[in-house]
């Protein structure tokens, strides 16, 4: 009777631990893959991965790193050296997996990922799985799926580059990215500031405050707002971003638009007056018309005007 | 001033402590103030005086301030502002050397980037050219004046030969000045370069401190570089090399950063070639950026960034055919970037024994590289007054070039004009088309193609209104790569006109200007909510009676989107006088309503003086009242003071 009870407690019990000794005997290793940057995938994504070795003793590992496509399957597949995983939490380091062995399936994922660094665009799943080295048994495993979808970036239409811009409010103007994702909450964020006497477009909008920003725009079109600061003699540089609101995330980048803004109240091309009445204008009166309500600059080039006139 | 002292007070702002900031810029401008004024005072007393070493002084610096009760929608800048430029330089044995001062409180707000100082200490090289080249000028002046003076009789054909021969030798200087061995030794051979300033013309770019360094558009431009910066000509060779610290872009919290990066970043460039940059040359250029994350100070990162390497090469030329009427430019490049630098390594023994390279980038899984390059051609017809241009520019899919932020890359783009002119140039025509197709390796899913042209055309005849008329049409199509599933293309149009016309009558001494300007944009597209059309119709009406000038303009602006229109109207009153010659006074008032929109009602007053051993002052004072009639409470008034003092020495 003794022996029968004992027998069923030892049945019971193995019946308990059997699936625990059985995940145990398969998942030594938890593996987790980060998130992949949003919108791009390289192949070094593949081993941004935290282990976890759930036994007490250090095991020599390596890991297998695969990526497929939806619609084609598997087009790359990587394998690392052999390491330690010591207990508890690891995250894997390059010199640890290092040097890896990466094989693509076909040339065109191979050549993308050499020139851009990234995946083209298209609907991927990763996984990452932890073998043995002794035996190849495979110790964990983690899969993730990741789109990656690339924008054509806002086109600045207006201002052009080359106008002369007069109206104190002015409509700014670009295109919508491509594709437009109907997933996201796609807003746009100009920015424009002015550029101080001999900067470039690139070191403005980098070092200079914000003239004008606003991080909600809706629309593809925005008229210069009544009760933003006002625009001032001089030149401006400006882009535009598109953002998804949901998540905070940069989807794309204009190019860097320039334009020169001048008050309307000097609207005469200084070039042309010389030509329009080269004779009988006062100095004073022409420098008196052609002063500009905002700003210095013009000064020095008022004054060769006016000796060009004279002459 | 030491080196060292300036590293260290560099690395103190690079730490973006507010606390320390105004502490450390005070002396700077304290000293900087004290050389301003005793340089504004000894610069007469060293020229007027003969000691052998002489010292001369010139410079600019703006001094503007900026403060305002509320700041206007949409603006970083903070209520109070100060803004300082000076650049004064010191001349000793004939060598200027310059420094650049730039200070502002703009970025001294809470989560603001305290990196808006910026300092250099250069030798002036443009400075020196341009005082040879006045020394040059009053050389001829003299000549000519010597000629003029003496009696023919009173002077022997031998005498006047080596004057007009001295004169044939300036002349040619005046018109082929240039750094090379052969000008040098004839300026030498003239007496008018110094040995020390012949050691000074090798150097077009001395320095160190903040400087903007433009190799070319794919290899290094729009990063500031705070470091250590050579130009170096030894005749016509060209040497160059700028190595120095990242500046990181400034942006107060809740705005955007352009350019931004996490890690500190370090460059180090060179380029060598025949001739300089802006004329004729063959340059080779290398950059290699470099990533660390070496905490300045005792400042921990919670969180850690991949760390980049970047390798940039390339060669860029301009030269001149066809007896200079042919302009020829081009350029190719090539960036091997490393996106974490701790990545894997891969076991590739092609990547791994690329010379340079290697060592430099140390490629890894995240590691890629790609090209670009242009080549552009501007053909003068001197004859018919025609200008033509050409160009092509290819930016591969996977150009990432850290030196260059703004660039964009995955794009090819063809370009074309013509200019001509008629009738004593009072006609002058011209026509510009630019292509443009980005997805060049099907690597998007969308495919843009756009095509640009514009069209302008300008009338100046004499004694009739002046013209300026402009077409802007503008085509983009959004394929999808996979036709099978061309959901979401898109095509968008849109066109731009700008007239704007005006006609000047001087009557006495009074001078009549009547201008117009209408412009009108339409965007037509595939796309629900994005058709849109804005017309705008100005005019605007100058009258200039000696010292006094009154005008007046009115702004008429509408614009439509999905049968729904806004319009604006815009009316600015003003009028400036100038009395006892040089003060200058000007006032006006603007106004600007529209329908269920803000209404801003604002006045202005601004004067100009110069004063003596102060500059041009200047003073502007602007009251605006804003009002929302589609909110009961949204009244307010904006008043801002700005003045600003700017002196040339």
């Amino acid at each position: 009777m003794k022996n029968s009870a004992n027998l069923l407690i030892t049945l019971l019990s193995g019946l308990l631990l059997f699936p625990t000794l059985q995940a145990y005997s398969q998942n030594v290793i938890v593996v987790r893959i980060a998130p992949p940057a949003i919108n791009q995938l390289s192949a070094a994504d593949l081993w941004q991965v935290e282990l976890t070795n759930l036994s007490r003793v250090p095991i020599d590992i390596y890991m297998i790193g695969t990526v497929e496509i939806e619609g084609q399957g598997l087009i790359l597949e990587a394998r690392s050296s052999i390491f330690p995983i010591f207990p508890g939490g690891n995250r894997l380091t390059g010199r640890e997996v290092q040097p890896v062995r990466v094989s693509y399936v076909t040339s065109r994922y191979r050549d993308a990922v050499m020139r851009t660094g990234n995946f083209p665009a298209g609907s991927y799943t990763l996984c990452a799985t932890a073998f043995e080295a002794q035996s190849d048994r495979e110790l964990g495993r983690d899969c993730l799926f990741h789109v990656v979808q690339p924008f054509s970036p806002p086109q600045l239409i207006s201002p052009a580059s080359d106008i002369v811009v007069m109206q104190p409010y002015p409509v700014f103007t670009w295109t919508p990215i491509a594709p437009l994702p109907p997933d996201k909450m796609v807003r746009y964020r100009i920015k424009i500031v002015k550029m101080h006497r001999t900067q470039i477009p690139e070191t403005a909008l980098q070092m200079n405050l914000s003239w004008f920003e606003n991080s909600n725009v809706a629309l593809t079109t925005l008229p210069y707002p009544a009760d933003a600061r006002r625009l001032e003699q001089g030149n401006y540089a400006w882009f535009v971003e598109a953002v998804d609101m949901r998540t905070g995330t940069l989807l794309a980048r204009s190019e860097i638009g320039v334009f020169q803004w001048k008050p309307l109240e000097i609207v005469i091309d200084p070039g042309l007056i010389a030509v329009i009445a080269p004779h009988g204008i006062p100095k004073e009166l022409f420098e008196a018309l052609m002063r500009p309500c905002h700003g210095t600059p013009e000064l020095l080039l008022r004054k060769d005007i006016i000796e060009t006139i004279d002459d | 001033m030491p080196t060292s002292w300036m590293c260290h007070l560099h690395n103190k702002y690079e730490m973006r402590d507010q606390f320390t900031y105004p502490r450390l810029v005070l002396p700077i401008l304290i000293s900087a103030l004290w050389l301003l004024w005793t340089g504004t005072s000894d610069a007469r007393q060293s020229r007027n005086s003969s000691q052998p070493v002489q010292l001369i002084y010139s410079g600019y610096h703006k001094l503007y301030f900026e403060t305002t009760n509320r700041q206007r929608f949409g603006s970083e800048h903070p209520l109070t502002l100060m803004r300082w430029e000076l650049q004064p330089t010191v001349s000793a044995y004939g060598i200027p050397l310059s420094m650049s001062l730039f200070y502002t409180t703009e970025d001294n707000n809470p989560g603001g980037n305290a990196s808006q100082f910026q300092f250099g200490l250069s030798l002036s090289s443009d400075r020196l050219e341009q005082t040879l080249r006045n020394r040059l000028k009053n050389q001829m002046d003299q000549s000519v004046q010597k000629l003029h003076d003496i009696e023919p009789s009173a002077i022997s054909t031998a005498d006047r030969r080596q004057i007009t021969e001295r004169m044939d030798q300036l002349s040619d200087l005046q018109h082929n000045l240039d750094a090379t061995s052969r000008r040098l030794n004839q300026m030498q051979d003239l007496g008018l370069l110094s040995s020390t300033e012949r050691l000074a013309m090798r150097f077009p770019m001395l320095g160190i401190g903040a400087a903007h360094p433009q190799y070319s558009r794919y290899v290094m431009q729009g990063v500031t570089v705070s470091g250590f910066h050579v130009e170096f000509t030894p005749g016509r060779v060209f040497l160059g090399t700028n190595i120095g610290n990242v500046r990181n872009p400034v942006g107060l919290q809740g705005f955007s950063s352009f350019g931004a990066f996490e890690n500190d970043r370090k460059i180090y460039a060179g380029r060598v070639g025949y001739g300089r940059p802006f004329g004729r040359h063959f340059h080779l250029m290398g950059v290699y950026v470099d990533e660390s994350q070496d905490e300045p100070l005792g400042v921990i990162r919670s969180d850690t960034h991949p760390q980049m390497k970047n390798f940039i090469t390339g060669l860029k030329f301009r030269m001149g055919a066809l007896h200079d009427k042919l302009d020829l430019q081009g350029e190719l490049a090539g960036s091997f970037l490393t996106r974490d630098a701790q990545a894997p390594r891969i076991k590739n023994d092609d990547i791994d024994n690329i010379p340079v390279i290697s060592s430099l980038v140390k490629p890894n899984i995240s590691s890629s590289g790609d090209v670009s390059g242009m080549l552009d051609a501007a053909l003068r017809l001197p004859g018919p007054g025609t200008r033509l241009r050409a160009g092509i520019q290819y930016i591969g899919p996977g150009y990432i070039n850290l030196a260059t932020p703004a660039l964009r890359n995955d794009i090819i783009e063809q370009m074309g004009g013509i200019e001509q002119s008629f009738y004593r140039r009072q006609v002058s025509l011209s026509a510009n088309f630019r292509t443009e197709r980005n997805n060049l390796d099907d690597l998007k899913s969308f495919t843009r193609t756009s095509t640009r042209y514009d069209l302008q055309l300008a009338l100046n005849f004499r004694d009739l209104p002046w013209l300026r008329l402009q077409y802007i049409p503008l085509t983009q199509k959004n394929r999808a790569t996979d036709q099978t599933n061309p959901v979401g293309e898109f095509t968008y149009n849109t066109s731009v006109i700008n007239l704007i016309s005006g006609y000047s009558v001087p009557i006495g001494s009074v001078l009549s200007t009547t201008s117009i300007n209408i412009s009108g944009q339409f965007i037509n597209t595939d796309l629900q909510n994005a058709d849109a059309t804005s017309f705008l119709f100005g005019l605007n009406q100058s009258i200039g009676i000696r010292n006094v000038n009154i005008h007046s303009g009115y702004q008429r602006f509408s614009f439509t989107r999905m049968e729904s229109t806004i319009v604006r109207h815009d009316i600015t009153v003003g009028g400036s006088i100038r009395i006892f010659n040089s003060w200058m006074h000007d006032t006006g008032f603007r106004n600007s309503s529209g329908e269920n929109q803000v209404s801003v009602t604002g006045i202005w007053y601004r004067s100009s003086i110069p004063i003596r051993y102060l500059g041009l002052f200047e003073l502007m004072i602007e009251n605006s009242r804003f009002t929302n009639s589609t909110f009961s409470d949204s009244a307010f008034s904006q008043t801002r003071l700005a003045a600003s003092v700017t002196r040339s020495w």
